[in-house]
């Protein structure tokens, strides 16, 4: 039964500082980009919401929030993710090498279920600028070697491909999801927000 | 090549435990900069969750980290009208740690193909390959065999701190690899002996199934053990702060959903009727306890209001009070341990107000008084630390300050020089109790012991799976202990396990006590299980079928927690020294000391004021707006003051509420795999008032 | 459709629009397969579940939920329990929730054992909801019928159930639910119908029959002489429950001879032997306590008695709880009216102050119970009926004693008669005097009625006495010391009515 359930899927954006986790994140939820190259403050996590084939879901993108700047990240902030997004910067050639430590990482820290079938999505980010070091060959090796892992050639500056990825996210983090049946999460379902006037106890039995 | 740090800050926060990380997310907050360094490669300190490996390894150093740091000579780095003084980074921050583990190791075949698959993930440390020697370790160090347990003597098995722990060291790999031949082996002929002779019992019915030695560690990342377990008052002030902040959009938690204690004289734990639901379903009561019992809790929900029913035991004692009452025996242990969990010794006003405290938060989320944070307390200085670096704190981990510098004619701290050998300024320090330089440091003043326990089944089976406080009354020379039971739901251990936390506070000094932290639970251990960790249980029959209900200790741990050993008269006006977990059960104390340094070093500012959802932040056509330009740190690190504020915080526009912001989702609830129900605080307001005098009302129904 | 759902969205109270998505389906259904409308009543309910998070307890929206699970194809029964569950977690109170689960039970054949087992979960988180002891009453005798009653429950669960329900009111004495689901534990069942008395006429030739249950209808079997008759039974009022009624008799009674009458419903029989030179017959079956105890006679003495002894043990833990208090007038009564008369007495005089509220409905219960005693004392076939000086407030049981000649309800509290009166068709004296009464619209109609005595009352409205012109066998009435005697002095104090 494909379910119209409303699921809510918590995405984490893992890279080295710079490489441009935020402006991905706000390029695609916000449609904005900013030029000048700041540590990210304020950015927490951004939702969106997405269809993937035929079901709404809602996308929890969770920025790093400059922790990782010096490798800082706590474990709390991978828990119950399902899916992880790593960024590189195509002009930074150690960006790129530290992706194999930023997965170890994840699969550390997250402790997925099954960590080999863990869903990941590669970004390489910045290929408007001129300077690209990092060949698309050589990280769509890198990808095919860790299981094949979705590889994608962002700028989050032009907006290109961003949308692509992040739909790609989205349909990798649903898979990790889907085994939930429709029962097993029926109570996440309901949430009676307005509702916090119980009834006292001293009113009518009847 | 790592980045140097900003070298001038507001404030310097050194540890991560709850009060600095509360601390942290306060300054950040409201626009301060914030440095916030740790030395461990873990957030918390002393409040530190970890999984079975990290704790094993946290055990066995005594909780004193190697940190990497660079040769250099932190006096040069001082001028002449300040002064060094140096933080020893060897403190101990637990003594008498031990660890042992009932487990057989394994033969081959057990281990499930998951379980196998989990061991292919590499575990090398993440992007930095040059600065954690600890990280590297850690990759090697699979404590496998930690006792010996054909040599059942209580001090054998005892890893005294720093004596490295694996006695067999294997790795992962090698692990799998040997399976066959030196796990067989290992079966064969060193553990020939029941670890466990309970075990061997089961085995032979077929009932239960033990987990090997290997199928247990295999598990490791699925522990999340507390080195401060604690509850949380549902009305107490961490909660309140947690939902005044918006931090609690950042945690998960659950129930405590039953209360257990130990009746003078039985040897069987029973359910506390704390609530009118319990009092109403509990068969361990008689209709008439029950109605005392119900009008007691009435009473003190709200004694001021009839000062008459107390007020000639105000200098009395709580329990002469209780007494009064007509409360059966039994009654007054419940209120007494259970439900006020004062002393008997305690007056009869701290008992009234401790009750009261319990009842008015219970109810708030279901039909308990206690919350427990999902994954440990250990989630909560990490959620306030991430409120800190979205508002622009800066976290190092792994490092530390080799001193501080005082500015020698004002007596103040002026900055701090790190492990890199980066002499960095503040206008602030606080620093936990590990980080205290040894000339402000006096005797430990007191200490907690604690043992962690992980089991096989609930304490007290039930058809659902609970999070339980257990109090256990002093009895004879044994003080009073507190337990705390949780299971996987919790996702502090893998599903059939249970992790069992205990402790007991223990003045240092007493002479003639036991001293031994693993002696002291000894009874306790007697009470809540079959047999003791260390196998010395008796191998007749005759126990069998009493204690077959009783879980078995698979795996056990040890250890005291160091408390409060500083002068705090000495420090300089500018230094601030965090307390540590203490013996407290909830974090009233915690969050009141950390509320008090806030205001003391901002008494204009707002204490947490309610951070802004994401959606409620508005960006303009310049990308990132002007007004929220001021939250944003010009990142250059050349220049690396990172200071450079321009607002406040307090600029980041929030749109109004109700909004039509797309998407605005339930961001505090989050699901996973395991089906819980989570509670959310946006949820549920005051779900049920339960102890609200009932108004009278009509027959006309 | 979709306008309709952006209102309801808005306000699901909003009836038409749903009734208007109704039609939309109805239409829909005849041009779509069944593929498309199964997609659609999905969507549909999805849309309602939102609606109902917002307004949980909209008719519109349980009723339109109905209404979809009616006309599915394959409704998901399943889920819509699961839905009722969570609902009810949340608010155990919500009685909308409550009807649609018995709706959804009832189309899915849920064991009740299972739904047994929901209230024992929602009562043991929140035992103060009347709706779920409800559901529960509706529930057990189903699964625990009494061999005897079909909606009564077998006595040992009943014994179970009362120590559930004594938890609860020993927990919190002031949670009405729980007293009510006691009241239902200690309800007795049906009463078994019999004939109370029979009152022949010679003429014109009629049969009154007193039942001991109100029926809608009588068809009870009267026969003359073993000879049984087709006769027409009336009730006496124009009530839709009624405990008299009479026949005319078409062949009617020949002169100066002997007729034994008998009449028979269900396994009661009653004969009446009207005597050659007799106008008029009665016979009354002696009234015994049983048919007075209406809370609690079935459940065993024994049970009564230990519940007695715990209300009691909870009077002395909580005194002053007036359901406590109550509850213990009541199992007296049911236990033993005689032994504890006096503790009744005093307990309801209790009653009367701390709830003095309701003091009328402890006074007007005080008077039940002192006619009832009376009337089981006397002897019923003297025709005669004396419970004066009782401090009644109220005039009660008047249908079961219709035989009665002599009433003399005087020197009580009574301040109006408006009982009616008409049911006593051979009463003849009336003495009512010294009583504080107003109103006697009551005394409407009443056939035989020959002698009134209403000295000392509070009568001051000569319009009253207008009730009496229906009377027409009065001969005297007698009213001195009224307030109606001063104002109107031309009035005399003592007077004979004549009609015709």
């Amino acid at each position: 039964m494909a379910s119209r359930k409303k699921v809510l899927l918590k995405v984490i954006i893992l890279g080295d500082s710079g490489v441009g986790k935020t402006s991905l994140m706000n390029q695609y939820v916000n449609k904005k980009f900013s030029n000048q190259y700041k540590a990210t403050i304020g950015a927490d996590f951004l939702t969106k919401e997405v269809m993937v084939d035929d079901r709404l879901v809602t996308m929890q993108i969770w920025d790093t929030a400059g922790q990782e700047r010096f490798q800082s990240l706590g474990v709390a902030f991978y828990r119950g993710a399902d899916c992880c997004v790593l960024v590189y910067d195509v002009t930074m050639p150690n960006t790129f090498k530290t992706l194999d430590s930023w997965r170890d990482e994840f699969l550390i820290q997250a402790s997925p279920r099954e960590p080999e079938n863990f869903p990941f999505v590669v970004i390489g980010n910045k290929i408007d600028l001129e300077n690209r070091v990092v060949s698309h060959k050589r990280a769509q090796g890198w990808c095919h070697s860790k299981n094949n892992i979705p590889y994608y050639e962002c700028s989050a500056k032009d907006n290109i491909n961003v949308e692509q990825a992040f739909q790609t996210v989205a349909k990798q983090a649903l898979m990790q999801e889907s085994e939930v049946g429709l029962y097993d999460d029926f109570p996440e379902r309901i949430d009676l927000k307005n509702t916090d006037q119980k009834p006292k106890q001293s009113d009518c039995a009847c | 090549m790592e980045e140097p740090l900003p070298e001038e800050f507001d404030i310097i926060l050194i540890g991560t435990g709850l009060t600095e990380s509360v601390l942290s997310g306060a300054f950040s907050r409201i626009g301060k900069s914030v440095l916030h360094i740790d030395q461990n490669k873990f957030y918390g300190g002393n409040w530190a969750s970890f999984n079975i490996k990290d704790f094993d390894e946290f055990i066995a150093s005594g909780g004193i980290v190697e940190i990497n740091r660079k040769e250099f000579d932190p006096v040069a780095l001082v001028t002449e009208d300040e002064t060094f003084i140096p933080v020893s980074s060897q403190r101990q921050l637990i003594k008498e740690g031990s660890l042992i583990c009932n487990l057989r190791k394994n033969k081959v075949t057990t281990a499930s193909p998951k379980d196998v698959e989990q061991n292919q993930v590499p575990s090398p440390k993440p992007t930095s390959d040059n600065d954690d020697t600890t990280g590297s370790q850690e990759d090697q160090s699979l404590p496998t065999k930690i006792p010996d347990n054909s040599a059942p003597k209580p001090n054998a098995e005892t890893i005294e701190t720093n004596e490295s722990l694996p006695i067999a060291e294997v790795t992962e790999d090698d692990n799998k690899s040997c399976g066959e031949n030196v796990g067989d082996n290992d079966a064969e002929t060193k553990t020939e002996e029941p670890p466990f002779p309970v075990a061997m019992k089961d085995e032979v019915k077929q009932t239960y199934k033990f987990p090997s030695f290997d199928e247990f560690y295999d598990q490791w990342r699925r522990f999340n053990v507390d080195l401060a377990p604690k509850v949380m008052f549902s009305r107490g002030k961490l909660v309140e702060l947690l939902i005044q902040s918006n931090v609690s959009r950042y945690l998960e938690f659950r129930n405590v959903s039953r209360t257990l204690t130990l009746l003078s004289g039985q040897d069987y734990l029973q359910p506390v009727p704390c609530s009118r639901a319990d009092v109403f379903s509990s068969k361990f009561v008689t209709v008439i306890e029950k109605r005392i019992l119900m009008r007691v809790l009435t009473l003190c929900a709200n004694y001021e209001a009839h000062p008459e029913e107390y007020e000639e035991f105000e200098d009395r004692l709580f329990l002469e009070f209780l007494c009064s009452k007509r409360l059966s025996e039994k009654a007054q242990q419940f209120i007494l341990h259970s439900i006020a969990m004062v002393k008997e010794t305690s007056t009869t006003i701290e008992g009234l107000k401790a009750t009261k405290k319990f009842l008015q938060s219970l109810g708030r989320y279901g039909n308990s008084a206690f919350l427990w944070p999902m994954y440990g307390v250990g989630e909560l200085p990490q959620a306030f630390s991430r409120l800190s670096a979205v508002f622009g704190g800066t976290f190092c981990l792994r490092r530390n300050a080799v001193g501080l510098v005082l500015n020698t004619e004002s007596g103040k701290c002026t900055a701090i020089i790190d492990s890199q050998g980066q002499k960095i300024k503040c206008k602030h320090l606080i620093v936990d109790e590990s980080n205290v330089p040894d000339s402000y440091r006096c005797e430990f003043a007191s200490s907690v012991s604690r043992a962690v326990y992980v089991t096989d089944k609930s304490v007290l089976a039930s058809d659902k799976e609970h999070v339980s406080l257990i109090t256990l009354p002093p009895d004879g020379s044994r003080g009073s202990v507190r337990v705390i039971e949780a299971g996987p739901q919790c996702c502090v251990c893998p599903s059939k396990y249970h992790l069992v936390h205990a402790l007991l506070s223990s003045a240092p000094n007493n002479d003639n006590q036991v001293c031994n932290p693993r002696e002291k639970f000894k009874e306790v251990e007697q009470i809540l299980f079959a047999g003791h960790a260390d196998a010395e249980v008796p191998q007749g029959g005759d126990a069998e079928s009493t204690d077959d209900a009783k879980p078995h200790i698979l795996w056990s741990s040890y250890f005291d927690m160091m408390e409060d050993g500083v002068t705090r008269d000495a420090l300089p006006s500018n230094l601030y020294v965090a307390r540590g977990p203490g013996m407290e059960l909830g974090f009233d104390k915690t969050m009141g000391e950390a509320r008090e340094l806030f205001e003391r070093i901002c008494p204009d500012d707002e204490f947490l004021p309610r951070a802004p959802d994401p959606e409620e932040i508005v960006f303009d056509d310049e990308g990132y707006n002007t007004e929220s330009n001021g939250a944003r740190v010009e990142e250059s690190p050349e220049d690396g003051a990172g200071a450079d504020y321009v607002d406040d915080a307090e600029d980041l526009r929030e749109v109004e509420d109700g909004d039509d912001a797309p998407g605005q989702v339930d961001h505090v609830t989050r699901i996973d795999q395991s089906q819980n129900v989570f509670i959310d605080f946006a949820k549920f307001k005051n779900l049920n008032e339960f102890y609200k005098s009932c108004q009278d009302d009509g027959f006309d129904c | 459709m979709e306008i309709t759902k952006l209102l309801l969205a808005a306000n699901s109270d909003y009836s038409s629009m749903w009734n208007y998505r109704k039609n939309a389906f109805l239409h829909l259904k005849t041009l779509k397969n069944e593929d498309e409308m199964k997609s659609m009543f999905d969507n549909e309910l999805q849309f309602i579940e939102s609606c109902l998070r917002n307004n949980p307890k909209s008719y519109g929206c349980w009723h339109h939920r109905c209404f979809v699970m009616l006309h599915m194809m394959k409704p998901n029964w399943e889920r819509e329990l699961q839905l009722c569950d969570l609902f009810l977690q949340f608010d155990e109170r919500n009685f909308h929730c409550w009807d649609y689960r018995r709706f959804v039970t009832n189309h899915s054949n849920v064991p009740h054992e299972k739904e047994i087992e929901v209230t024992n979960k929602i009562i043991a988180s929140n035992f103060s909801n009347y709706s779920s002891w409800h559901y529960r009453s509706k529930l057990l005798p189903q699964v625990y019928p009494d061999p005897t009653d079909s909606k009564r429950i077998e006595e040992k669960k009943l014994l179970e159930e009362l120590e559930l329900v004594q938890n609860a009111f020993f927990t919190d004495p002031n949670d009405q639910s729980a007293w009510f689901y006691h009241r239902w534990l200690l309800g007795r069942g049906d009463k078994e119908q019999y004939i109370v008395s029979l009152i022949v006429n010679r003429s014109p030739p009629s049969v009154f029959c007193c039942l001991r249950k109100p029926v809608k209808m009588f068809n009870g079997t009267l026969s003359v002489d073993d000879t049984t008759q087709t006769v027409d039974w009336t009730s006496s009022m124009s009530e839709r429950y009624s405990h008299l009624w009479f026949c005319k008799l078409e062949d009617g009674f020949k002169k100066g001879q002997q007729h034994t009458v008998s009449c028979e419903v269900e396994s009661s029989k009653l004969s009446c032997c009207l005597e050659e030179n007799c106008q008029k017959a009665t016979v009354c079956l002696p009234i015994n306590r049983e048919m007075f105890q209406d809370h609690t006679s079935q459940a065993k003495l024994s049970v009564l008695e230990d519940e007695l002894n715990s209300c009691n043990e909870l009077n002395d833990l909580e005194p002053g709880n007036k359901w406590v208090m109550l509850t213990l007038v009541l199992l007296m009564r049911a236990v033993s009216p005689k032994q504890h008369s006096e503790k009744i007495s005093t307990m309801l005089d209790a009653l009367t102050e701390i709830d003095s509220q309701r003091k009328r409905y402890y006074l007007d219960l005080r008077s039940k119970y002192a006619i009832e005693d009376c009337i089981v004392e006397t002897n019923l076939n003297e025709n005669r009926l004396n419970i004066s000086g009782m401090k009644l407030t109220q005039i009660c049981h008047l249908e079961l004693v219709p035989t009665l000649t002599h009433l003399n309800i005087s020197h009580n509290c009574l301040q109006n008669l408006t009982v009616p009166f008409a049911n006593l068709f051979c009463l003849e004296v009336l003495e009512a005097n010294d009583n504080k009464i107003t109103n006697i619209s009551g005394l409407k109609d009443v056939p035989n009625l020959k002698s009134i005595n209403l000295d000392s009352n509070d009568i001051s409205d000569v319009k009253q006495f207008e009730y009496l012109k229906t009377c027409r066998c009065l001969e005297k009435l007698s009213i001195r010391s009224n307030p109606v005697c001063e104002s109107e002095k031309q009035f005399p104090t003592t007077f004979l009515l004549h009609f015709q």
